[in-house]
């Protein structure tokens, strides 16, 4: 059921695309942010960790179609009018949420290793590669939730972009924010301690905790929307 | 009694202010084709959700193939809504392929029933065009190809038959009655010549309420009004002279029955060729009810 879910929204990207809008993916992701822009940055272990981020960009934009999509185009009372349970549903759309953003950035990921090699220019360790990789699987999760999560709220294809954008937006300017404003109240004790965390490099405290974090925010969104899910199913609203 | 694959008590489904299933009761054998008739508005696809588990019901009772409505009953129906629920962009073998995987085969069985089902159909042709290229009457034949892909106790039509011409409405229409040998078939309707054709049993709903069942036959019980034939072309009863129509047939609103109206006419002189009480059709009493109920 749900690699048949899976199987449906790759098709229907793919083909929404066409040849000519998969040309100009590639184009975008693997040949500016893949491989112009990581190469502007002469630190190759900085360069890496873009790869780390790049799926934010794909599996948020591609789960804010995942159910507004499909009631635009009529098809979400037929797929909820086979046996597939709320779960294998969220987990087919998010598997190519996922995925799709990961395929992407692991391409573009390699093509920016290989013009570093070809260039001369100093390629980050096993490490780095490491960490972006681990980076990318929670960023793609992650984005691809809050996609789907503003998705099954919204009443169009459309109000679902708005409304992911004004949550784009509110995150990327107000965390900032917070951030700022909170850093002053620590404890320079605390601060020195946290700074330090990520003293042992790749693998160490600090990471692991930024990793920590991710993984709970996963698991928080990822089981309020296994909750929600079961209301799609009720279309007279209770 | 015959054993039903659905049965509805005194069910209420409201969306938000509007109440479109008001204490309805019916009941779906479990072969066969039962017609659900009804205007606009009338409760018709409501009930076949209601039947899929996606309304939540305020009041009443809903058996499917005896249990309530849920993802096992799912599993043994399939509905063809008045969209065709296939995602436009893909071709109608990739969406085909897709719903069977969705609807837990494998690939390859997927792959097999889909052909087996255009072939069918008689739109393999059409299997690698993507589904928003097909004219509007084989989009509705790719909806009927996803609905009749998988043997289920229980499938669910709504206006199969909009938007196909003549000949393929009758392929169609064939394909339900050979359907209804092994599965029950719910066929909500505003065809009423279909109906009457296709149907074993009807319903017809007003406002979410049940107006009346049966037979299509038992629904156009004759009344008073009988036709009747003569040697001369006209008729002479109760000392008026009636013309005939354009078969032949003088059409008397008696008010009594058959037998002492054809008693009447003997009396009076009438050299009588043939005699026989009006049948309604379907539609008239489909339009009698509806009329009474506005």
């Amino acid at each position: 059921m749900t690699a048949g879910l899976t199987l449906r929204e790759m098709y229907h990207t793919v083909r929404s695309m066409g040849k000519a809008g998969l040309v100009r993916f590639l184009l975008v992701y693997v040949g500016l942010l893949g491989i112009v822009i990581p190469l502007q940055v002469n630190i190759p272990e900085v360069s890496i960790m873009i790869f780390g981020l790049l799926p934010l960009y794909i599996a948020g934009p591609a789960g804010v179609d995942a159910f507004a999509g499909e009631r635009d185009r009529s098809t979400l009372e037929t797929l909820l009018a086979s046996p597939i349970s709320p779960g294998r549903l969220l987990a087919g759309k998010l598997s190519f949420c996922a995925g799709f953003a990961l395929l992407a950035s692991w391409i573009a990921m390699g093509a920016f290793s290989l013009v570093s090699a070809l260039s001369g220019r100093p390629l980050p360790g096993p490490a780095p590669y490491l960490a972006a990789l681990a980076l990318g699987v929670l960023t793609a999760v992650l984005s691809g939730l809050a996609g789907m999560s503003v998705s099954l709220n919204a009443r169009s294809a459309r109000s679902s972009q708005q409304w992911y954008s004004l949550v784009l937006v509110a995150v990327a300017v107000g965390l900032p924010l917070l951030v700022s404003r909170v850093i002053p109240h620590i404890p320079p004790g605390v601060r020195t301690a946290v700074v330090s965390a990520f003293d042992a490099g790749w693998v160490s405290a600090g990471s692991l905790g930024v990793a920590a974090v991710l993984i709970l925010a996963i698991a928080a969104l990822g089981m309020r929307l296994a909750v929600r899910m079961r209301r799609l199913w009720v279309l007279n609203g209770g | 009694m015959t054993q039903a694959a659905v049965a509805i008590e005194g069910l209420h489904v409201r969306y938000g202010r509007i109440m479109a299933l008001d204490g309805l009761d019916m009941r779906v054998p479990a072969g066969g084709v039962t017609g659900l008739l009804g205007r606009n508005g009338a409760g018709k696809t409501t009930t076949i959700r209601a039947i899929l588990g996606l309304v939540r019901p305020r009041e009443g009772e809903i058996r499917v193939l005896d249990s309530p409505p849920s993802r096992t009953t799912r599993a043994r129906t399939s509905v063809l809504f008045a969209e065709h629920g296939l995602v436009p962009e893909m071709t109608l073998m990739e969406n085909l392929v897709c719903w069977g995987m969705i609807n837990s085969l494998g690939l390859a069985e997927a792959r097999s029933r889909a052909e087996a089902v255009l072939h069918t159909l008689g739109t393999l042709h059409s299997a690698a065009a993507p589904v928003r290229e097909l004219s509007s009457g084989n989009r509705r034949l790719a909806g009927i190809a996803r609905a009749f892909m998988l043997p289920r106790d229980l499938v669910l039509l709504d206006e199969p038959t909009a938007s196909l011409d003549p000949v393929r409405a009758e392929e169609i229409r064939a394909g339900i009655r050979e359907l209804a040998g092994h599965s029950a078939v719910l066929l909500s309707t505003h065809n009423l010549v279909e109906a009457e054709e296709l149907c074993d049993r009807v319903v017809i709903i007003h406002n979410g309420r049940r107006l009346a069942g049966g037979t299509p036959e038992e629904l156009s019980e004759p009344g008073d009004v009988h036709l009747v034939r003569t040697e001369s072309g006209t008729a002479l009863f109760r000392g008026q002279r009636h013309r005939p129509d354009g078969k032949g047939f003088v059409r008397l609103d008696s008010g009594v029955s058959a037998a002492d109206t054809l008693a009447e006419l003997l009396r009076e002189g009438n050299r009588v060729v043939e005699f026989r009480p009006e049948r309604k059709s379907l539609s008239q009493t489909f339009l009698e009810l509806a009329e009474e109920e506005s």
